[in-house]
C-alpha cells in the first residue's frame, strides 16, 4: 500500500486521558478465573453479548486471555449467551 | 513410569423434560460412573434446575451436576463418549485443571434477567388456563 500520502498529514498533537486502568484480576490477586463465575465475567461482555476488548475491560494481556477462555467455556454450558438481542 | 493422574471438572447439563426421576437416574448414573472410574472424586455440586443462556435442542431449561475429579488421562475421553451417547445430556464441558482443586458448593447465582423470564414463564402459565375457560 501507498503509505507516503498519510505522512503528509499534520501531526496531531498527542493527547489522550492519562488515567490509568488497573487490571482487576492483578489487583484482587485472583489466579484461576472460572467460567463458572457468570456475575464476574458478565461484566466482561457487552449488552449483545460480546466480549469486552482490553481497551475497555482495562485487564491485562494475560488475564484478558483467560477471560477469553472462560467466557467461550461458560457459553458452551450455556451460563452465557453467544448473542443476545 | 509413575501413573498419571490429572484434575478434570466435568459440568454436565441433563434434560428436565423427561420428568424429575429420569433426571435424577442420569444424574446417579454418570455420577456412579465417575466414581468408578476415577481415582478420587473431589466433589460432587448439584446446581440444580436452571435457565439456560439459549435454549439448547429446544429446551429452556436443564439441570446442573459438576463434578470435580481426579482421573487417569483415558477416563476424560471415554466420559465424553459416554455424555454424547446419552440423549438425556443436553450439554458437557470437560475442563482439566491446572491445580488441585478443593470442594467447594460455588452455585452460581441466576441472573436476573433469567428470573425476570422465568416469573414471565410461570405468569404465562397462569393466564392461559384463564383464557381456555
Amino acid at each position: 500500500m501507498d503509505r507516503t500520502e498519510n505522512t503528509a498529514r499534520p501531526a496531531r498533537p498527542f493527547v489522550r486521558n492519562k488515567r490509568k486502568k488497573v487490571c482487576i484480576f492483578c489487583a484482587d490477586k485472583i489466579a484461576y478465573i472460572d467460567y463458572k463465575d457468570t456475575k464476574r465475567l458478565s461484566k466482561f461482555i457487552s449488552e449483545r453479548g460480546k466480549i469486552h476488548p482490553r481497551r475497555i475491560s482495562g485487564a491485562c494481556a494475560k488475564h484478558q486471555r483467560e477471560v477469553n477462555i472462560a467466557i467461550k467455556r461458560a457459553r458452551q454450558a450455556a451460563l452465557l449467551p453467544f448473542i443476545c438481542d | 513410569m509413575e501413573k498419571i493422574n490429572n484434575y478434570y471438572e466435568s459440568l454436565f447439563i441433563v434434560d428436565v423434560a423427561n420428568g424429575e426421576e429420569a433426571t435424577k437416574a442420569s444424574v446417579e448414573k454418570f455420577v456412579g460412573i465417575i466414581n468408578a472410574n476415577a481415582e478420587t472424586v473431589v466433589e460432587v455440586a448439584e446446581w440444580g434446575k436452571r435457565r439456560l443462556a439459549y435454549p439448547i435442542n429446544d429446551r429452556p431449561e436443564g439441570y446442573y451436576v459438576v463434578v470435580t475429579f481426579q482421573a487417569a488421562p483415558e477416563f476424560p475421553a471415554e466420559l465424553e463418549r459416554l455424555f454424547n451417547i446419552d440423549e438425556a445430556i443436553l450439554r458437557s464441558v470437560l475442563i482439566r485443571l491446572d491445580f488441585v482443586p478443593t470442594a467447594k458448593a460455588t452455585v452460581v447465582e441466576e441472573a436476573p434477567v433469567a428470573e425476570v423470564a422465568v416469573e414471565a414463564a410461570v405468569e404465562a402459565e397462569v393466564e392461559a388456563p384463564a383464557d381456555a375457560e
